[in-house]
């Protein structure tokens, strides 16, 4: 009697086991057919005269930047902190200032709906470390790296399909141009690099729903095939009152000589999306007198 | 019947001490050593030999050259060898015609320097002569205690101070140098060319064989003439094909060796060939552009860790067991209306990076400031202005690490330097500061300048 009600039980825990395991195998495969969710999202963007340096061009004799979208170009989405993703450019074909900017994501933030968006062009990091120098150009580092435009849409969403408001890129910094002189007998520089510092200057910007700034100096080198004599930048200057700006330049020339000068931008002139040519940045070379004297303090 | 057994006994056993006795106190007859010629080398001890004059320097390098490797002999110094006025001009061993291994006439005996000196003018007849040594090719040699001063000249390549080639292959035995000393001058007149390299080295030419040299120092000299050059040679072995040679505290302590010498090793050489990890081997004056070894120094040097040590040649040196970043001293003084921290450095024995904000300049005669490659390495022998952004200085200090890396400093630099304290023998000495009214330059700097420090000599 003893032995039949052993073998009852462990029956009966059997059968549970089976059951148990069909149950679980039925949830995964109610899992693997449930079909994914997409969504895309598209934001028809607009750049206007002085919102984006993407070409250099020359009107009546003067050098202007010629702004317009490349197909391809990125624009970085955040939504509150969280970085969605990037989209893609696609020009329209009658107005090259405007695109429609779309992507397909997997997913979304809940609250999406009636969000706020942050949109950055060109990438979805905020810093201007690192140029060369190379003049503006469709496929160039500066506007491919450190053009950066700012835009903020509202997101509204019907079914997995996510439209914005339209987005008016306004430019972040000046781009300029540089060229430097010596100060004694007005010959230019053959420069390899120059390092700029200003009291206002940023470096990098991060966001954590707010942009913040870190200021400090900003290197700008030729590669070491390069010997370009004008050299560009893009250099963001973030006064609280505006004013003049004094630029500290330290100038590394390409025979290892070494130079110092400022060069002040007035006020008005700091504009964001401004094209600011100084091509003659006046610069000494740093020496050390020889004097016939006994010093006060040796170093 | 006990007693007289005893007594027989007893007497059996004087009569075999007293044999004994007389059979070791009996004279032995050793002979002296017949070269060529009826010349004959007096013996001390069987089978050993006395070195006592060039003549007979000359005679054993003419016995060898006849084809008599000398194996299990012993030959022994018994004063000193050669003058600088007559000093030895003969090789030991010798070939028919370069790369010919099978035409040498190798040396196999034992050489006991018996802590004298040999004194020679050894010159290498043309490009195709190498192994220009005192013992020009040997096999399974010891040669301990040995002295060799004087001079080398080689057109050819793989010259030596002591061995051109220790062996010609693996198969040959060893090749031991103990307690030896050399401290002649090797001038390379031969100019490398592709896959035909100088491979000269103080101590062997070419080791092949098993090699091991132990409580060895070199402190003569490297020098060049015409195109010469020590391209891929060592501070002891030239061209080192050998397994596992071995250096048991030895030392590299050249007078000078400034010469041409790309790709040469600090004390080997090696194709095909290893040093032994277990090697301990050290270096005052730095050679090549292979590091081997650990740096010794005879004054305290700035960016070591350091311990007392006495080396081969018997002298206390400051081994370096480690490297430690320096803090310097720097002041602050206005430029170009800008006020920068300013101070000046120098060490022949290191390359130092310095931290963003600090640049290293080199100067020109006219006071102009030349960066140092990208101005963030003061390279080791090169003396420079460093001038640090207030940001960056901490206590009144900067900090310059350790490094591997190195920059090319610009030609035209006036600023010299020095590991040491130095007196200014000839011109006026300048070292930078402010004079009374706060400017900054050079200003004169007394009858001496300080150790580590750069500073200027105007005529």
């Amino acid at each position: 009697m003893k032995k039949n009600n052993i073998l009852m039980i462990a029956l009966l825990g059997a059968v549970a086991c089976v059951s148990c395991q069909e149950a679980f195998e039925i949830e995964e495969k109610q899992q693997s057919v449930e079909p994914a969710t997409k969504w895309t999202l598209t934001v028809q963007a607009t750049k206007s005269v002085e919102t984006k340096a993407l070409d250099l061009k020359t009107e009546g004799g003067n050098d202007v930047l010629d702004t317009y979208w490349v197909n391809g170009e990125k624009v970085a989405v955040f939504s509150g902190k969280e970085y969605l993703g990037d989209l893609t450019a696609a020009v329209d074909a009658s107005n090259k200032q405007k695109a429609t900017l779309s992507a397909t994501w997997d997913k979304m933030p809940d609250d999406i709906n009636g969000a706020t968006l942050t949109l950055l062009f060109p990438r979805n990091v905020w810093d201007y470390t690192g140029q060369t120098g190379v003049a503006p150009a469709p496929d160039g580092a500066l506007s491919s790296t450190y053009d950066y435009a700012l835009a903020t849409v509202t997101a509204k969403v019907e079914k997995n399909t996510i439209t914005t408001s339209p987005a008016n890129f306004m430019n972040q910094q000046n781009i300029y141009r540089f060229g430097f002189r010596k100060t004694d007998d007005k010959s230019a520089i053959s420069v390899h690099k120059f390092v700029v510092s200003s009291k206002n200057l940023v470096t990098l910007r991060t966001f954590d729903g707010d942009w913040k700034s870190k200021k400090g100096e900003i290197t700008v080198e030729q590669p070491a095939s390069s010997s370009l004599e004008l050299l560009y930048a893009a250099l963001r200057i973030e006064q609280e009152t505006a004013a003049d700006e004094e630029l500290l330049f330290k100038v590394f020339g390409a025979n290892s000589d070494y130079y110092e000068g400022t060069q002040t931008i007035p006020a008005k002139y700091l504009t964001n999306g401004k094209f600011i040519s100084a091509k003659s940045v006046k610069v000494e070379q740093l020496k050390l007198p020889t004097k016939n004297a006994v010093p006060a303090k040796t170093f | 019947m006990k007693t007289k057994a005893i007594q027989i006994l007893f007497s059996a056993a004087l009569v075999f001490l007293f044999s004994a006795g007389h059979v070791q106190a009996a004279p032995v007859a050793i002979e002296g050593l017949e070269l060529l010629n009826g010349y004959k080398l007096e013996a001390y001890a069987v089978n050993s030999y006395k070195i006592q004059s060039v003549d007979d320097w000359n005679a054993l390098a003419d016995y060898v050259a006849a084809g008599n490797t000398c194996e299990g002999l012993t030959f022994m110094m018994k004063g000193h060898i050669g003058s600088t006025s007559q000093p030895v001009t003969r090789m030991i061993g010798c070939q028919a015609k370069k790369g010919d291994k099978t035409s040498r006439k190798r040396f196999a005996g034992a050489f006991d320097g018996n802590g004298k000196t040999l004194t020679v003018d050894l010159t290498s007849a043309d490009t195709n002569t190498g192994y220009c040594a005192p013992f020009a090719y040997v096999k399974a040699l010891t040669i301990k205690d040995l002295h060799v001063a004087g001079k080398i000249t080689a057109s050819g390549q793989w010259a030596s101070g002591l061995v051109g080639s220790s062996g010609n292959d693996a198969n040959d035995g060893k090749c031991s140098i103990v307690n030896c000393h050399v401290s002649v001058t090797i001038i390379s007149k031969y100019t490398s060319v592709k896959n035909s390299y100088a491979n000269h080295g103080a101590f062997i030419g070419i080791a092949e064989g098993v090699a091991t040299l132990e409580n060895c120092w070199f402190d003569g000299s490297f020098q060049v003439e015409g195109n010469g050059d020590f391209y891929y040679s060592g501070g002891f072995i030239g061209l080192n094909k050998a397994q596992n040679t071995k250096f048991v505290n030895c030392l590299f302590n050249a007078v000078s060796c400034d010469v041409p010498a790309a790709n040469a090793g600090q004390f080997a050489n090696s194709v095909n060939g290893s040093i032994d990890k277990a090697s301990t081997y050290y270096y005052v004056t730095p050679f090549g552009t292979k590091t081997q070894g650990t740096w010794a120094f005879t004054t305290e040097p700035i960016g070591f860790k350091t311990t007392t040590m006495t080396l081969a040649d018997g002298k206390e040196y400051l081994v370096a067991v480690g490297k430690v970043s320096v803090d310097l001293p720097v002041h602050a003084a206005s430029l170009l209306n800008r006020e920068r921290y300013w101070t000046t450095f120098y060490t022949a024995y290191q390359s130092f990076k310095l931290s963003a904000g600090v640049l290293a300049f080199t100067m020109d005669e006219t006071g102009a400031l030349f960066v140092v490659g990208n101005g963030n390495i003061v390279p080791a022998g090169c003396a420079v202005v460093l001038m640090a952004e207030p940001s960056v200085v901490k206590k009144g200090t900067i900090t310059l690490r350790t490094t591997g890396e190195n920059a090319t400093p610009a030609v035209g630099n006036v600023l010299k330097g020095s590991d040491t304290e130095e007196s200014v023998s000839s011109g006026t000495a300048y070292v930078l500061g402010v004079d009374e009214k706060g400017e900054i330059g050079f200003c004169l700097a007394g009858s001496s300048v300080p150790a580590n420090k750069a500073y200027i000599v105007k005529q």
